[in-house]
């Protein structure tokens, strides 16, 4: 069984102001989602509230269908995993992974398994482990809590590639095995596009995409071919990003319509889709959202 | 699984108090022995029958205080982290709690107990000694921790839970004052100059911290049940 998540009309505000406003937002189980955002676009205030980390000001919030505030069987199955854990940093790697036994889900021999495979030190303390294994640490509690909703939340800063490359296969082998719902928040958006289903964009706060990978990235195309041809079919659209080597060029268009893929077909460019970092940093820009 | 759920609250007390047990529990008995074997050493040298047990019976509150205020702020975080909640956080530590004032009752008597069995009168009119002294004394500092770690979690601004806690800290040290005040200014009072000594004469202790000891668990639970988890530093 994994976990829906529901949100309505969720207000949760700082004394500096509001960090999420009005959000609605509805998860359908069995996912994996992409949570992106600005910095302090309100991805880690809604994830919180997710995992009951904080009450929200106003409004509701449902986890597999029940209120997930104080709800034993509801968050004892939802685990947010934040950049380098939670733990005790007295404790030793092996003690803070058997903190994770509250859950009554928390698979030990998983979690020691993956340790040995990343090369966790068990008898070392939190506190003096190096900011990548401490996010090794973290990732596998995730992975080893079993939990129906599992939402990682920049859990990949201080890893190094060869790292963030085995933990998103191992993240994608347990999705597969036990499917569940999962929320990657992220700003290495292009590293992890290939695993997501579905991409929810905040900024400043509200919701401003949420929709399945295909349809946002068919919001915008890449075209490449000659340079000629490509600047002239791409002559009054907005250009997201472009390279060019030689006499090749390539460009990333937004607001890419039927009649304009015609005619790049037509001038024999090769299309293809549009980089979802691309299209992120062009729908959150500030000019864009009248900040 | 139900029952696992159902148990975990039990199991995280029983870790808490094992962890203490095995550091400053270790480390208070050792601090006793200690003690012990100085004080049999200068009697066997000097002849001076002095008393060190009393300088652990007199620190041994504001240990309790310090044990109660570490523990709830440290485990509360790996608590929530690993998916409890507010309510399940604040049985736990209650047993916790309950099993740390348990042990510092014990301590004080032990201390006590074998002070007298060597005719010491370091512990006469000594708070703290008396059995339901310390258990009071035992009750009020560890649940003035409890709630001053409460506090902290609480509250996001440095400013707000460090006065909140430091006020609560300071009702406690001071929480004679008032009463010895009363008491000299009542009509049975001699309205002369009150003169703070610790315990003071005529200010039942016992009593009034069995009251505090209601008013902490009460600050501790209030300010658990919207604590929020604390934010991650950047």
């Amino acid at each position: 069984m994994s976990f829906s998540a529901t949100l309505r009309d969720v207000t949760l505000k700082y004394r500096d102001g509001d960090a999420l406003a009005d959000v609605n937002l509805d998860l359908e189980a069995g996912k994996i989602y992409g949570l992106l955002g600005r910095n302090g676009a309100g991805k880690t205030s809604l994830l919180s509230l997710l995992a009951a980390f904080r009450k929200p000001t106003s409004g509701e919030i449902l986890v597999g269908g029940e209120p997930v505030w104080e709800n034993a069987g509801i968050v004892s199955r939802v685990a947010l995993i934040r950049e380098g854990g939670d733990f005790d940093d007295s404790d030793t790697v092996k003690a803070a992974i058997e903190t994770g036994q509250i859950r009554p889900g928390f698979d030990t021999a998983y979690a020691l398994k993956l340790a040995e495979r990343f090369e966790l030190p068990l008898k070392k303390k939190v506190r003096e482990l190096s900011r990548g294994k401490r996010s090794i640490l973290a990732a596998i509690c995730g992975l080893a809590a079993r939990a129906e909703l599992t939402m990682f939340d920049e859990v990949h800063l201080g890893m190094d590639a060869p790292t963030r490359d085995a933990f998103y296969k191992e993240l994608l082998a347990e999705y597969m095995d036990r499917p569940h719902t999962v929320i990657l928040s992220t700003h290495l958006i292009d590293e992890v596009a290939n695993y997501l289903e579905e991409v929810i964009i905040v900024d400043k706060g509200r919701i401003l995409r949420h929709e399945e990978l295909e349809v946002l990235q068919d919001l915008g195309a890449t075209l490449t071919g000659p340079a000629a041809a490509v600047d002239d079919v791409a002559a009054g659209l907005e250009v997201l990003a472009e390279q060019q080597l030689g006499g090749t060029k390539s460009v990333t268009v937004a607001a890419f319509g039927p009649g304009t893929r015609e005619r790049a077909a037509a001038a024999g460019l090769e299309i293809g889709p549009v980089g979802l970092q691309d299209l992120f940093i062009h729908l959150t820009e500030p000019s864009r959202n009248g900040a | 699984m139900n029952t696992l759920l159902a148990q975990r609250k039990y199991r995280l007390a029983i870790r808490l108090s094992t962890d203490t047990a095995k550091t400053f529990g270790l480390w208070a008995a050792a601090a006793y022995a200690l003690l012990q074997a100085v004080q049999g050493v200068f009697r066997v040298l000097t002849g001076f029958d002095a008393d060190y047990g009393n300088y652990l019976v007199g620190f041994l509150p504001l240990l309790l205080l310090a044990i109660s205020w570490v523990n709830f702020v440290k485990a509360y975080p790996s608590a929530i982290g690993a998916g409890m909640t507010r309510r399940e956080f604040g049985t736990a530590y209650a047993l916790f709690s309950a099993l740390l004032i348990a042990a510092g009752f014990a301590f004080t008597q032990l201390i006590v107990i074998v002070a007298e069995l060597t005719d010491s009168s370091a512990y006469d009119g000594f708070y703290g000694a008396a059995p339901i002294d310390a258990l009071t004394r035992a009750a009020v500092y560890v649940t003035a921790g409890a709630a001053a770690g409460a506090i902290i979690v609480r509250f996001d601004r440095d400013l707000v839970k460090g006065t909140l806690a430091g006020v609560l800290i300071a009702m406690l040290l001071l929480r004679q004052i008032p009463l010895q005040i009363a008491a000299s200014e009542a009509p049975s009072g001699d309205g002369d100059l009150v003169f703070f000594e610790f315990p003071a004469d005529g200010v039942p202790l016992a009593p009034l911290d069995a009251v505090l000891t209601v008013a902490f668990v009460l600050i501790a639970w209030l300010a658990l049940a919207r604590a929020p988890m604390p934010d991650k530093k950047a």
